[in-house]
C-alpha cells in the first residue's frame, strides 16, 4: 500500500482545530451535557506555592491556576471526593484512602494494585453525582477527573464550591482548552502526578509514586519489530482512534508500536474506515470500556466488509487495554506493560 | 344537466346548517343561491357539487344519486370554483388551467400518449375563450384577482364541465371585474349555480333564485318575483325598494339606511 | 391590482426531458467520480478496475486491500448516497405538497425523532436489535402516534397532521435526551451525535438494497401519483372537485412517504436539508407540476448527495465530517437565497 505524503503540518493542525469546533458545536447542539471527554492533554496548571517547598516548611495555603481557574487550598484536605476512575485511582495510589470519603462515577473496576484500600471509600453514584450528593460529605476537595464533572448539573460549580470553602482541582491533562494540544508524555504525566501529590497534601507519596513508576516504565523493553497499530476507541459507522498528541500515543510509543493515526495532531480523532484500511495496522489495540466492550469492537472489525480484509483482522491480532487505563493517571504505565507482554504472545508470520 | 336537491339536510359540528332543502336547478340558466351570511350557501353548493355528503335527502344528478357516481365521473360533469385560493406552490397559468384535466386521465391519473398535447390545446382555447388568450406562461400569482379568478373559470371549463357551481365568485373584485367576470360566465351558456351576497348582481344576472334563510329554502323563482321588499326585508333585516333598472329592465334594489 | 408586464413573469422552462437525462448524466458521472475520491490514496485507474472487475469484466482487480476500499467501502456508499438523496428529495416534495406547507420536510411526522429515539436505544442501551430496523420501527411508531394525535382532533387536515407531528417530535427529542443523559456514559455519545445529524459511513451493499428497493417500489408509486399531488394545489374542496378522494389519498401518500423516509433514515440517520430545500430549488427551474418535480428533484437529491457525502470525506481528510453537517451548511445559505427569490410566492 502506498500512504500518501504528510501535508504541511499547519494546515493538518487547523483542520484538525477546525473539525473539533464543528464536532463540538454539534455536540452542544444535541443538547448534551454529557461530559466530553478528554480532547486535549494540556497541562493548563501552573503551581505558585506560597513558600518554597521545603521538607520542614509548611507548603499550605496553596494557590495554583488549574484548567484557567484560581484555586486555593488552605491545607491538606482531609475530605477529598473523587469522581471518575483517574482521580480515584491516583488518589489511592498515593496512600490517601484514609482521608477520602466517597468516590463517583468509576469507568470501571478499581485497578488491582488499589483495590483493597478504595473497598474502604464508599461510591456515591455510578453516574454523574449532583451537587446535593456532594455536598452531603462535607468535602474540602473535589477531585475531579474531566472539567465538565464540575458544572452545576454535575458536582457544581467551581466558583460556587470555593465559595462554600471546596477546593476543586482536575488533572491537567483533561482541561479542555482551546488551540492544538500539547503533547502528552510520561515526564508530562510524572510532573502531573507530583502537582497533584502537592496538591492533595501528599508530597511525598507522590515523589515515590513517581519513582516507582519511573523505574517500571524505564524497565520496559518496547516491541523490536517495528510494528504498527491502530488504537481503536469505539464508534462503528466511523471509528473514534487514538491520534496522535495524547495518551494513547504515549502508551503505543512506550510499548514500541507505531500510531497509525499519529499525523492527527489531537489526542482523539475520528477516522474514515478507508484510511484504517489503507494504513493496514499489523494489530489493533482495542479499549475495554462497559459500554463499548472490546468483543463488541472485534465484532464490528469482523464484520465490516472492508476491515475483514486486514491481515490484522483475519489473524486477530488485538490486544486490550482496560478504558480506565486510557486517561492520564497512574495506570498508563501497566497497561503500556501489558502491551508489551501481549504482543509478546502474537507472532507475525 | 339535471341537479336537484331533495329534502337535502347536512350538520357539522352538532349545528344543522342545511335543513330540508328541495329544489331543481334549471337547465342552461344562471340560478342564483342567496341569503345572508350563515345562511347555508356555500355548505349547500358543497352538497350540490358532490363535495360534501347530505346527512339526510339526496342530491339527483339526472336521476343518479349523485354521491354514488364514482368521483371522477362526477368530477367530469360538474365543476366547482371556490372562492378565491391561493395555490401553495408557484404554478403557472397553464398549469392551473391543466388541473382541470386531471379527472379525465385514466386510473392513476397519468395522462395517456397524445393526451398531453391534446390536453394543453384544449387548455389553450379555454383560456381563449375566457379573455386570457396567451397567459399560459404567465405566473399565476402575479395575475390581478380578476385575472386569476378568470383563469379558474377556464380550469373548470377544462373539466369539459355540463355545469358550474360558483362560491362567491365576485368577492374581493372590483366593479368591473365583477361585471365583466359575470357577463363571461353567462356566455358560456353552461347550467350555472352560484352562491351570491349581492342582491343587485343576482337581480341584474341572474335566470333563477333560491334563497336560503337559517339553512332553509325560503323563495325560488324569477328575480322579480322573489326579490320583493317585504322578503328582503324579513331575510335580510334591512328595508328596501325594488325599482326597475333603466337600461335593462332587471330589478334594482335600492336600501335605506337603518 | 394591476396586471403586471409579460417581461417580469414569463418563466422560460426547460423541456422536462432535455432536464431530466442531463440530469441522469451528471448523476453517473458523479458517482463514477465520487469513487475515486477518499482520504486513502487510491488512482482513478485503480477504482475503475477494481469496479470493472466485480461488474464481471475481464480486468484484474487491484491488490486486496484497495480493492476492499474501492468496492466494500467507497462504492456502495456512494450509492447509498445517492439512493438516500433520491429518496428524501421526493419524500420532502410530496410532503410539501400534502400539508401545502414550504417548510414541510419529510421527517415531519414526527420520522427522524422516532427513528433517533429507536437508535439512541440501541446504541445506549445496547438492546439486541440490528440499528436499521430499531429506527425504522421508531420512525413508523412515531408517524403512528403523531396520524391518531392529529385523527382525534376530527379529520385529517394539513394543518393537524403539522401540529401533531411537532408534538411528537418533541416527545422523542425529550425521550431521546432523557435516556443519552441517564446511561450515556464515556464517549458513546460521539455515535450519537453522529447518527443525530446524519452519514452513511457505514453504508455497505446491504444498505444498497434496502434503500434502492424502497426507492423504487414507493417512488414509482409517488411518481405515478403526480397528478393527484398537483390536484391538491387549491386546498382539499378543490381536490375533491376533480375527483380525487381526499382522506383515502393523504392516508395513503403519508404512508408512501413514511415507508420511504423510515428506510432512508434505517440507512443513514436523519439527515437534514435534502428534502427541505432541494424541492425548492427544482421547483424553481422546472415548475411545480408534480409530473415534472418528482423525477427531477430525486435525480437532483441524488447528485446533491453524493457530493456532499464526497465533500464530508475529504474535506478534512483523513478526518471524517458527518454528512448531514455538510447538508445544512450548504443548505441554509441556499435555502435564505431561495426564500429571498420568493417573491412569486403568494
Amino acid at each position: 500500500m502506498r500512504h500518501r505524503a504528510s501535508r504541511p503540518a499547519l494546515i493538518s493542525r487547523t483542520a484538525a482545530a477546525s473539525a473539533v469546533v464543528v464536532v463540538s458545536l454539534a455536540a452542544c447542539a444535541a443538547s448534551l451535557g454529557a461530559a466530553s471527554g478528554p480532547t486535549t492533554a494540556s497541562p493548563a496548571s501552573s503551581t505558585s506555592p506560597a513558600t518554597t517547598p521545603a521538607a520542614t516548611q509548611d507548603p499550605y495555603p496553596l494557590t495554583l491556576t488549574n484548567c484557567g481557574v484560581e484555586v486555593t487550598v488552605p491545607s491538606a484536605p482531609q475530605r477529598i471526593v473523587t469522581i471518575k476512575s483517574s482521580t480515584t485511582e491516583l488518589a489511592l495510589a498515593l496512600g490517601l484512602a484514609d482521608r477520602m470519603v466517597g468516590s463517583a462515577f468509576l469507568d470501571g473496576p478499581l485497578a488491582p494494585e488499589v483495590a483493597a484500600q478504595g473497598a474502604a471509600v464508599p461510591v456515591i453514584s455510578d453516574a454523574l453525582p449532583n451537587a446535593e450528593s456532594v455536598l452531603e460529605l462535607a468535602p474540602d476537595l473535589v477531585f475531579a477527573g474531566w472539567e465538565s464533572n464540575l458544572t452545576a448539573e454535575g458536582a457544581g460549580e467551581r466558583d460556587v464550591l470555593a465559595g462554600l470553602g471546596i477546593a476543586s482541582y482536575v488533572p491537567p491533562a483533561a482541561c479542555r482548552e482551546s488551540g492544538p494540544p500539547p503533547v502528552m508524555s510520561f515526564d508530562v504525566l510524572f510532573e502531573q502526578i507530583v502537582e497533584a501529590g502537592d496538591v492533595l497534601g501528599a508530597p511525598e507519596a507522590a515523589a515515590q509514586l513517581v519513582a516507582d513508576q519511573r523505574s517500571r516504565i524505564e524497565a520496559v523493553l518496547p516491541d523490536a519489530r517495528g510494528l504498527d497499530a491502530l488504537w481503536y476507541s469505539s464508534g462503528s459507522q466511523t471509528p473514534y482512534v487514538g491520534a496522535g498528541t495524547g495518551v494513547p500515543q504515549m502508551i503505543l510509543e512506550a510499548a514500541g508500536l507505531t500510531n497509525i493515526a499519529a499525523d492527527v495532531a489531537d489526542s482523539w480523532t475520528s477516522l474514515a474506515w478507508e484510511e484504517v484500511v489503507a494504513r493496514d495496522p499489523d494489530v489493533i489495540v482495542l479499549v475495554d470500556s462497559a459500554w463499548n466492550t472490546a468483543e463488541n469492537k472485534k465484532q464490528v472489525l469482523a464484520e465490516n466488509p472492508a476491515t475483514s480484509a486486514l491481515d490484522a483482522v483475519r489473524e486477530e491480532r488485538y490486544l486490550v487495554v482496560p478504558f480506565p487505563a486510557t486517561e492520564a493517571g497512574v495506570r498508563n504505565v501497566v497497561a503500556v506493560e501489558s502491551l508489551v507482554e501481549q504482543l509478546a504472545g502474537l507472532s507475525l508470520d | 344537466m339535471e341537479l336537484s336537491a331533495r329534502d337535502v339536510s347536512w350538520g357539522a359540528g352538532g349545528r344543522v346548517i342545511v335543513d330540508g332543502v328541495s329544489f331543481a336547478v334549471p337547465e342552461g340558466r344562471v340560478t342564483g343561491l342567496l341569503g345572508p351570511n350563515g345562511a347555508g350557501k356555500s355548505s349547500l353548493l358543497r352538497l350540490l357539487a358532490g363535495v360534501a355528503v347530505p346527512d339526510g335527502g339526496v342530491v339527483l344528478a339526472d336521476a343518479t344519486i349523485l354521491h354514488e357516481l364514482p368521483r371522477r365521473e362526477r368530477a367530469r360533469r360538474l365543476a366547482l370554483l371556490e372562492q378565491e385560493t391561493h395555490p401553495s406552490v408557484p404554478l403557472t397559468v397553464l398549469d392551473v388551467v391543466l388541473l382541470g384535466r386531471i379527472p379525465h386521465h385514466s386510473g392513476w391519473g397519468l395522462p395517456r400518449a397524445g393526451e398531453e398535447s391534446r390536453d394543453a390545446e384544449l387548455a389553450v382555447r379555454c383560456l381563449a375563450t375566457v379573455g386570457l388568450g396567451g397567459f399560459e406562461g404567465r405566473e399565476f400569482a402575479t395575475l390581478s384577482g380578476g385575472e386569476r379568478q378568470r383563469v379558474q373559470v377556464a380550469r373548470a371549463l377544462a373539466q369539459e364541465p355540463r355545469l358550474l357551481l360558483l362560491d362567491e365568485p365576485t368577492n374581493h373584485l372590483d366593479v368591473a371585474a365583477q361585471l365583466s367576470l359575470l357577463s363571461l360566465v353567462r356566455s358560456l351558456e353552461l347550467t350555472t349555480v352560484a352562491a351570491l351576497h349581492d342582491l343587485n348582481l343576482a337581480a341584474s344576472w341572474c335566470d333563477h333564485v333560491v334563497v336560503l334563510d337559517a339553512g332553509r329554502v325560503v323563495a325560488d323563482g324569477a328575480p322579480r318575483d322573489v326579490l320583493t321588499p317585504e322578503l328582503v326585508e324579513r331575510v335580510y333585516g334591512v328595508r328596501a325598494h325594488v325599482l326597475d333598472h333603466p337600461g335593462t329592465g332587471r330589478p334594482l334594489i335600492a336600501f335605506d339606511s337603518p | 391590482m394591476t396586471t403586471t408586464t409579460d417581461a417580469t413573469t414569463r418563466r422560460a422552462r426547460v423541456p422536462l426531458s432535455v432536464a431530466l437525462a442531463g440530469l441522469a448524466v451528471l448523476l453517473v458521472v458523479s458517482v463514477v467520480v465520487a469513487v475515486t475520491f477518499g482520504p486513502a490514496d487510491v488512482t482513478a485507474a485503480e477504482a475503475f478496475a477494481s469496479i470493472a472487475h466485480h461488474l464481471g469484466l475481464p480486468v484484474d482487480a487491484p491488490d486486496r486491500l484497495t480493492d476492499a476500499i474501492v468496492w466494500e467501502l467507497r462504492t456502495p456508499r456512494t450509492l447509498t448516497a445517492a439512493v438516500v438523496g433520491a429518496g428524501l428529495g421526493l419524500a420532502g416534495a410530496v410532503m410539501q405538497s400534502l400539508t401545502r406547507n414550504p417548510l414541510a420536510d419529510p421527517y415531519l411526522l414526527g420520522l427522524s425523532s422516532g427513528a433517533s429515539l429507536g437508535a439512541v436505544a440501541v446504541l445506549v442501551l445496547g438492546l439486541a436489535v440490528a440499528l436499521p430496523a430499531a429506527a425504522f420501527v421508531g420512525a413508523l411508531a412515531a408517524l403512528a402516534l403523531s396520524l391518531a394525535i392529529a385523527r382525534a382532533a376530527g379529520s385529517l387536515t394539513p394543518t393537524r397532521m403539522v401540529l401533531a407531528g411537532l408534538a411528537v417530535s418533541q416527545l422523542c427529542a425529550a425521550a431521546t435526551s432523557v435516556v443519552i443523559f441517564w446511561t450515556a456514559t464515556g464517549d458513546s455519545y460521539r455515535e450519537i451525535v453522529t447518527w443525530l445529524l446524519g452519514s452513511v459511513a457505514g453504508a455497505d451493499w446491504g444498505s444498497v438494497g434496502l434503500s434502492a428497493v424502497a426507492l423504487v417500489v414507493v417512488g414509482l408509486a409517488l411518481l405515478a401519483s403526480a397528478p393527484t399531488l398537483d390536484a391538491f394545489a387549491f386546498g382539499d374542496t378543490a381536490a375533491a372537485s376533480l375527483g380525487v378522494h381526499v382522506e383515502r389519498t393523504r392516508w395513503s401518500l403519508l404512508a408512501a412517504v413514511a415507508l420511504l423516509t423510515g428506510a432512508m433514515v434505517a440507512v443513514s440517520g436523519a439527515i437534514g436539508f435534502v428534502g427541505l430545500v432541494l424541492p425548492h430549488g427544482v421547483r424553481l427551474v422546472l415548475g411545480a407540476p408534480h409530473r415534472r418535480l418528482l423525477p427531477a428533484v430525486a435525480l437532483t437529491g441524488a447528485v446533491f448527495l453524493v457530493w456532499a457525502d464526497t465533500l464530508a470525506r475529504t474535506v478534512f481528510d483523513p478526518r471524517e465530517l458527518p454528512v448531514g453537517v455538510v447538508t445544512a451548511l450548504v443548505g441554509v445559505p441556499v435555502f435564505v437565497v431561495l426564500l429571498r427569490r420568493r417573491g412569486s410566492w403568494s
